[in-house]
C-alpha cells in the first residue's frame, strides 16, 4: 500500500474526507492524523502525543492517530477507511485491467482492418504480442495444408525464424495443435511432451489460431530464461489469436484471389503469344491458292488444320527452276510450340536446301545432317519430298518416313505410291535416302496427308484409317484439287463428331494437266 | 501548490477508470479532481485552478465543447491544458474542437498508457 494512502484519504475532496472532518468534530478537537513521515494532516500538531496509535493496513504502517482515549478507535476508524479505499482500488485496476483489454481488442481489430496482407497482419500481432507479454523470442506460424507443417510467417527472437528451427510439429507444439487449446508451461525441459532441440525455450506460452473449428496456425511466445506465464497472459494471448486468425485467413484467400488473377493474366498473355506464333505458322505455309495461276501444266492446292494454336506439320510448294515444280509435306513428332518451331527450322532448311537443284534424295540426307548435328534431341520430323518435272510429268521423290501418298489416276485409280525413301529426318546423321520415280500421265495426280487424317478419332474412339480415306478420294474423282481437300475435310470433320482433333491435320493434293 | 487534473465525464465507471489510470501520479503528489457534468466542472475550473482537464465531448446539459469554450475564452484561462475525449466511431467535429480551443483529443476507448504518458508530459512529471 503507497505511503500516500492517508494523505490521499483526508484530502478534502475525497470522499472519506467528509466522514474524518465528522469524526474530528464529533470529538471536540484535541485530536491529530499525521502520515507515516510525521507530517500533519489532521488536527492539532500538540494533541496527546503521547497516546497516539499506528493506523496499519495489512501490517503496513501509514501512520498516526492522536487523541488521548479517542486515539485507538480513531486509528482503527482509519484503518477502516483506508482498507476500504484499498478495496475499491483493486477492484477498479481490475477494471482497468479489462478495460485495457477492450481497447486493445478495439485497436488492434482496427489496425488489422487495414490490411491484407499475410506479412503485415503476423508481424502486427507479434508486435502487439510482445508489447504485452515478455518474451525473448516469439512467432506466428501457419500450418501448411498440403505439408502438414508448422511454418513461421512474422517471428522476432533467435529460436523461431532459425533456418533449420525445431521440429515445430513435434512435441509441445504437436500437441497444442492437436488440442487446439493454448497452453502456458513454465518449465518447458520438466514436461513431458518436449522434444530436445538445442533451442534456448525454458518458458513457453502458446495458443493455436483457429477458424471456426480448424486450426490453421500458432501464436507463441517464449522465454531463454524460466519465467512465469500467468493466466492473464494467456487470455490476452488467446484475445489476439482470436482477432489475427480470421485476419490471416482473410489475407490467405487474398493472396489466393490475387496469385489466381496473377495466373490468369500470365495466361493470357501467353494465350496471345500463341496467337501470334499461330499467325506467324499460317503465314510461313503458302496460302495464296492458285500459287502459279499462269501455270497450265499443274494444279496445286493444300490446307493446313493445326490441332492446338500452333502445330508441328508443315507443307511448303516452289518452283525450283523453270520446268521443275518442288513440293513437300511434313510432321514433327510432337506437338505445341516446340514442335511448331522445329517445323518452322525444318521447312526452311528443305526450302533452302531444295533451292541448290539437288536431287530429293540428296535434299532430305543433306537436311538430316544439318538436323541430326545441330538439332534438338530426340525431335524428328517426317518428310515427304517430290519435284514434278512440267515438261513431262516425271516425279522423282524421297519419303523419310511419311505416310505414303496416294496416286489418284485420271480413269479414278487410286494406289498407294511405291515407297522410296529412308529413316525419319534429324535422328541419325548417317541416314540414307534413296529417290522413287513415277510418271503422271495427263489428270493424274498425287494425294498427300499426315496422320492427323488417317488417325481423326470419333468420340468412341475409332480411327478414320485410310479405310475411309481411299474412297473418300475415290468420291472425289474429277473436283477441283481444292474440293477434293474440302470434302476429304469434312468428311475427316463428320467423323470426329465433336472429338477433340488430336493432331493437326494437313493435306496436299497436285494434279498434272500436261 | 500541488499539480491537479481534473477528470469530466457524467459516466461513473469512465471517471474512476481514468482516475485509476492516473492513480500513480497521486502518490507523485498530483490531486485528482473530479466532475460528473459540465457545471460542476467549470466551478472546479474556477476554485481548483488544474492545470490539465480530461473532458468527456458528450454530456448531458453543458457539452464538452461549451465547457473548454469557457474555460479558454469566457475565463480566459489558456493555460489549461484541455483534453476532448470522444467516443470512437461517434463524428467528432474537429472544426468545433479547434474553436473551442481545445488542445487534445483522445478517442475512448481510450488508451491508459496514452493517456498517462499525455498527463505526465503536460504535468512536466
Amino acid at each position: 500500500m503507497p505511503r500516500g494512502t492517508l494523505r490521499n484519504l483526508t484530502r478534502k475532496r475525497a470522499d472519506s474526507a467528509a466522514v474524518i472532518a465528522a469524526i474530528v468534530e464529533a470529538l471536540g478537537g484535541g485530536i491529530a492524523i499525521e502520515d507515516a513521515d510525521g507530517e500533519l494532516l489532521v488536527g492539532d500538531r500538540g494533541a496527546g502525543a503521547a497516546s497516539r496509535c499506528a493506523v496499519t493496513l495489512d501490517g503496513e504502517h501509514l501512520g498516526w492517530a492522536s487523541g488521548g482515549a479517542h486515539a485507538p478507535a480513531l486509528a482503527a476508524v482509519l484503518g477502516h477507511l483506508a482498507a476500504k479505499d484499498a478495496e475499491r482500488k483493486t477492484l477498479a485496476n481490475e477494471v482497468l485491467h479489462l478495460y485495457r483489454e477492450v481497447n486493445l481488442i478495439y485497436s488492434f481489430s482496427e489496425k488489422l482492418a487495414s490490411t491484407l496482407d499475410l506479412d503485415t497482419v503476423a508481424g502486427m500481432t507479434l508486435d502487439e504480442a510482445r508489447h504485452l507479454i515478455a518474451a525473448t523470442d516469439g512467432a506466428v506460424m501457419i500450418l501448411d495444408e498440403a505439408t502438414g507443417r508448422l511454418r513461421p510467417v512474422a517471428d522476432f527472437g533467435d529460436v523461431y525464424g532459425a533456418p533449420r528451427g525445431p521440429a515445430w510439429t513435434e512435441g509441445l507444439f504437436a500437441a497444442i495443435l492437436a488440442k487446439g487449446q493454448g497452453e502456458i508451461i513454465n518449465d518447458v525441459h520438466a514436461d513431458p511432451r518436449h522434444v530436445r532441440n538445442g533451442y534456448a525455450i525454458a518458458s513457453l506460452i502458446c495458443t493455436p489460431l483457429r477458424v471456426k473449428e480448424r486450426v490453421t496456425g500458432l501464436i507463441a511466445l517464449s522465454s531463454s530464461a524460466p519465467v512465469s506465464y500467468a493466466a492473464a497472459d494467456l487470455k490476452l494471448l488467446n484475445t489476439l489469436a482470436l482477432q489475427t486468425a480470421s485476419a490471416l485467413e482473410n489475407a490467405r484467400l487474398f493472396e489466393r484471389t490475387v496469385q489466381a488473377a496473377r495466373d490468369r493474366e500470365r495466361l493470357a498473355a501467353l494465350h496471345k503469344e500463341l496467337e501470334v506464333a499461330s499467325q506467324i505458322q499460317r503465314a510461313i505455309v503458302p496460302s495464296q491458292f492458285p500459287p502459279f495461276p499462269e501455270r497450265r501444266e499443274f494444279e496445286i492446292h493444300a490446307s493446313m488444320t493445326p490441332a492446338k494454336a500452333v502445330g508441328g506439320d508443315f507443307f511448303d510448294f516452289f518452283l525450283v527452276d523453270a520446268d521443275r515444280l518442288g513440293f513437300v509435306i511434313g510432321d514433327v513428332s510432337g506437338k505445341g510450340v516446340p514442335s511448331a518451331l522445329f517445323m518452322a527450322v525444318c521447312r526452311t532448311l528443305i526450302k533452302a536446301t531444295a533451292h541448290t537443284g539437288g536431287s530429293p534424295e540428296a535434299c532430305l540426307a543433306g537436311v538430316n545432317r544439318v538436323l541430326a548435328t545441330e538439332g534438338v534431341a530426340s525431335m524428328y520430323v517426317t518428310v515427304f519430298y517430290g519435284v514434278l518435272e512440267t515438261r513431262t510429268g516425271r516425279v522423282a521423290y524421297c519419303n523419310a518416313g511419311h505416310n505414303p501418298p496416294y496416286v489418284l489416276r485420271g480413269d479414278g485409280g487410286i494406289e498407294p505410291l511405291a515407297q522410296a525413301g529412308g529413316m525419319v529426318v534429324g535422328l541419325f546423321e548417317d541416314a540414307a535416302y534413296e529417290a522413287g520415280q513415277i510418271g503422271l500421265g495427263r489428270g493424274d495426280g498425287l494425294f498427300m496427308y499426315t496422320d492427323g487424317v488417317t488417325e481423326a478419332t470419333d468420340p468412341a474412339g475409332e480411327e478414320f484409317t485410310t479405310g475411309r480415306l481411299v474412297p473418300c478420294l475415290a468420291r472425289c474423282r474429277g473436283l477441283p484439287l481444292d474440293d477434293v481437300i474440302r470434302t476429304v475435310g469434312a468428311e475427316v470433320t463428320a467423323f470426329a463428331a465433336g472429338a477433340p482433333q488430336g493432331d493437326d491435320i494437313t493435306m496436299l493434293a497436285l494434279r498434272y494437266l500436261g | 501548490m500541488p499539480p491537479k487534473i481534473l477528470i469530466v465525464d457524467d459516466e461513473a465507471h469512465l471517471r474512476m477508470l481514468i482516475q485509476q489510470t492516473l492513480e500513480e501520479l497521486e502518490d507523485e503528489g498530483v490531486e485528482l479532481l473530479t466532475a460528473s457534468d459540465g457545471e460542476a466542472a467549470l466551478e472546479v475550473v474556477r476554485t481548483e485552478a488544474p492545470q490539465l482537464v480530461f473532458l468527456d465531448v458528450m454530456m448531458p446539459k453543458l457539452s464538452g465543447f461549451d465547457v473548454c469554450s469557457r474555460v479558454k475564452h469566457t475565463l480566459g484561462l489558456k493555460e489549461v491544458y484541455i483534453v476532448l475525449l470522444t467516443a470512437k466511431g461517434q463524428e467528432f467535429d474537429k472544426q468545433k474542437g479547434i474553436e473551442a480551443g481545445a488542445d487534445l483529443y483522445m478517442t475512448k476507448p481510450f488508451d491508459p498508457d496514452a493517456l498517462l504518458a499525455r498527463a505526465r508530459t503536460v504535468l512536466g512529471l
